[in-house]
This record gives C-alpha cells, structure tokens and sequence, in this order.
C-alpha cells in the first residue's frame, strides 16, 4: 500500500454525521445561543435575588455541607428560552460498584403549563415508583458491577427516557394532559459524580 | 468587546464550526449517540467562557476544539442535561445502514492497534483536517515530535493494512 491509497482510504472512511445530524446539530447550537444571550437590563437582578434566596435559605436549614449545597440547587444548566424547570426535583439514588451510595435530583422542563399542571408535576417526585429505581436499573441491565461512569450514563440514559412518560402519565390521570404544554427536556445531577464515584 | 459584539462572534463561530465538532465527537465515541450529549456540553462550556476566546478566528477554533477536547476527556461527569432537541440529534446518530465497509473495518481495526496519541495524531490530521502545528498545539507536543509521530504512525497503518488484505 502507497502513500496517496493510505491517504485516500483515510478521507473515504472518515466517519461524518448525516445532513439531518449537521442540521439537528446547528438547531441545537441556535438553542443554545438562544439560552445564553444576556437577558435584558431589567432581568439581570433576579439570578442575585435567587441565589440570595437560596444561600439564605441553607443556613437558615443548617445544611451546610457541600454535599447538601450542591444536591440543594438544581443543576448549573440553563433552560431553553420560555421553558422552566419544575422547582421539586425526582429522587433517584443506587449504590454504585464501589458500594458507594449515588443521590441524583432530576427535573424536568416545560413550557405554558398551568398552575394545575406545575402542581401535579411538582408532586411527581412523591410517586413511589421512584423508590428504589436508580438501583433497578442497574439490576435491569444487569450492570451493578461495571465501571461507575458506565452506571451513570446507563441511570441518564433511562431517566431522560422515563421522567418525560411518568410525567405525561401523571397528568393524563390527573385530567390535565393533553393540552398546550410543551416538553422540553430534562437535567440531572448526581453526588457524587465523575470518574472516581466516591 | 462590547457585549454584545461577543456575543455575535461567538454565534458565528459556533455555527460555523459545530458541524465540524459534531464530526469530532463521532469519530471519537463508541456509542455515536454520546456525540449529541458531548456537543451540548461543549457549545455550553463555550458559551460560558466565551471571554476567553481568541481574537483571531483560526487561533479560536482551536480553542473551541481544545473545549471539545477537554469535555471529552472528563466525558461523562455527574451532570447532563438532555433536551429535546439532543434527543432527537442522538437518535439520528444512532441510525446507520448500508452494507459493512470492509476498508473501515479494517482501518478501525489498524487504528485501534496504534498507542492513544497516535490514533489521535492520524484522525485530527486525516478526519479532523488539522495541519500538524494546529494537531501539535492541541496536543500539547512539540510540532517536530508530531511530526515524526505521524510518519511512523502511517507507516504502522500501512503494514497492518497490507497484513490485512494478504491473503489469510
């Protein structure tokens, strides 16, 4: 094999995404932009009354730990423009293959709910299907032994997959669904998390 | 830079180059789908240092790529947000088709026998379409070194190919 085959084998194999991928690809970019544009002069204020709100509201709590600080906040992770993310995070917690145990808050994103409808999904969190689910996961795909960074995609992967269902359920029983509200997506964060897992 | 001027150049590079950091992440994932999710964090990642960013345009693009570089490398922390448009870029990830190539399967399977680096040397030159000072500078080795590296790189490919193709 000469140089110019190696050099033509390389550019035909190179693996690209597909024109749809590249177009899905610069929406999301867009997304984005859209989400991290400096709001208006008249908006800027609220993030230090919030963060005010929310370091008051530790001490006052004593939960000073950094543990608790950072389970205490929903994730540093902005929400598409008009959407909002429910305030009462899901509980999801496993033990992981250090037998270390993992608490993860997940929540969900919306756009033109209802007072109603926020009601419902704030109370999703209380659904006892919940109980135990980071742990059944990992039972269900038979990983309670692999790589914790495999653990953690594989519970991300099955909660951005479940939350969107088990709020669409718990609305359609509650007479609310369907209607003009909009999913947006949905952000977790775990403690501990990263490659080390303890 | 005005604010907003940051603002706009930062768009414009992004929306230049997120189709070559989408072809990054897929050459460098085993699941294609994780492509979606490294994308998101990287334009995040991008957008919150933006007043880091190069003023010269080439010297910026590195600097995103050096992002990518850096989102990849700590893959996968104990945080990630999915919207649902990453959803639905991950699911076009993950369809393929057509029949097996054996010439990728066979260069994947000569690539996967080279150390890390030099893998990483032959996709940003060959895939990625870097020159060897930009390859070197995201390396973090001196351009001399990778310049070596990558001859003898191409020169272990061009063996195991060759291995390949005789007869078995």
């Amino acid at each position: 094999m000469d140089d110019d085959t190696l050099d033509d084998l390389l550019a035909r194999t190179a693996p690209a995404p597909s024109p749809e991928a590249v177009n899905s690809a610069l929406q999301l970019a867009r997304r984005t932009a859209a989400e991290q544009r400096r709001p208006p002069r008249w908006q800027r204020r609220r993030p230090v009354v919030i963060a005010a709100f929310a370091a008051s509201a530790l001490l006052v709590s004593g939960a000073g730990t950094l543990t608790a600080y950072q389970l205490g906040i929903p994730p540093f992770q902005g929400t598409d423009p008009g959407s909002e993310r429910i305030a009462t995070p899901i509980p999801v917690e496993y033990t992981n293959s250090l037998g270390k145990q993992v608490r993860c808050q997940a929540f969900t994103e919306w756009e033109d709910l209802t007072a109603e409808q926020r009601a419902t999904l704030n109370a999703l969190g209380e659904d006892p299907f919940w109980i135990g689910y980071g742990d059944r996961i990992l039972i269900s795909q038979e990983m309670q032994s692999t790589p914790v960074l495999d653990q953690q995609q594989a519970v991300f992967d099955q909660v951005a997959e479940d939350l969107p269902r088990r709020a669409a359920a718990a609305l359609t029983q509650a007479g609310q669904y369907p209607s003009t509200a909009i999913y947006h997506g949905s952000a977790i964060s775990c403690v501990p998390g990263g490659a080390n897992g303890q | 830079m005005a604010s907003r001027d940051l603002e706009g150049r930062v768009e414009r590079l992004i929306e230049t180059n997120t189709p070559a950091l989408l072809a990054y992440f897929l050459r460098r994932t085993t699941d294609p789908a994780d492509a979606a999710d490294l994308l998101g964090d990287t334009l995040l990642v991008i957008w919150r240092r933006a007043k880091a960013l190069p003023t010269d345009d080439a010297e910026a693009r590195l600097w995103m790529f050096g992002v990518a570089r850096r989102v990849l490398a700590s893959q996968r922390r104990g945080q990630q947000r999915r919207s649902a448009l990453q959803d639905r870029l991950r699911a076009q990830l993950t369809v393929t088709g057509g029949e097996p190539d054996t010439d990728r399967v066979d260069l994947a399977a000569a690539l996967r026998q080279l150390s890390a680096v030099d893998q990483e040397i032959i996709r940003l030159v060959h895939w990625d379409g870097f020159s060897h000072a930009e390859a070197a500078q995201l390396l973090g080795l001196p351009e001399g070194t990778l310049r070596s590296r990558h001859h003898r790189a191409r020169r272990q490919l061009r063996g195991m190919l060759q291995g390949f193709k005789s007869p078995r």
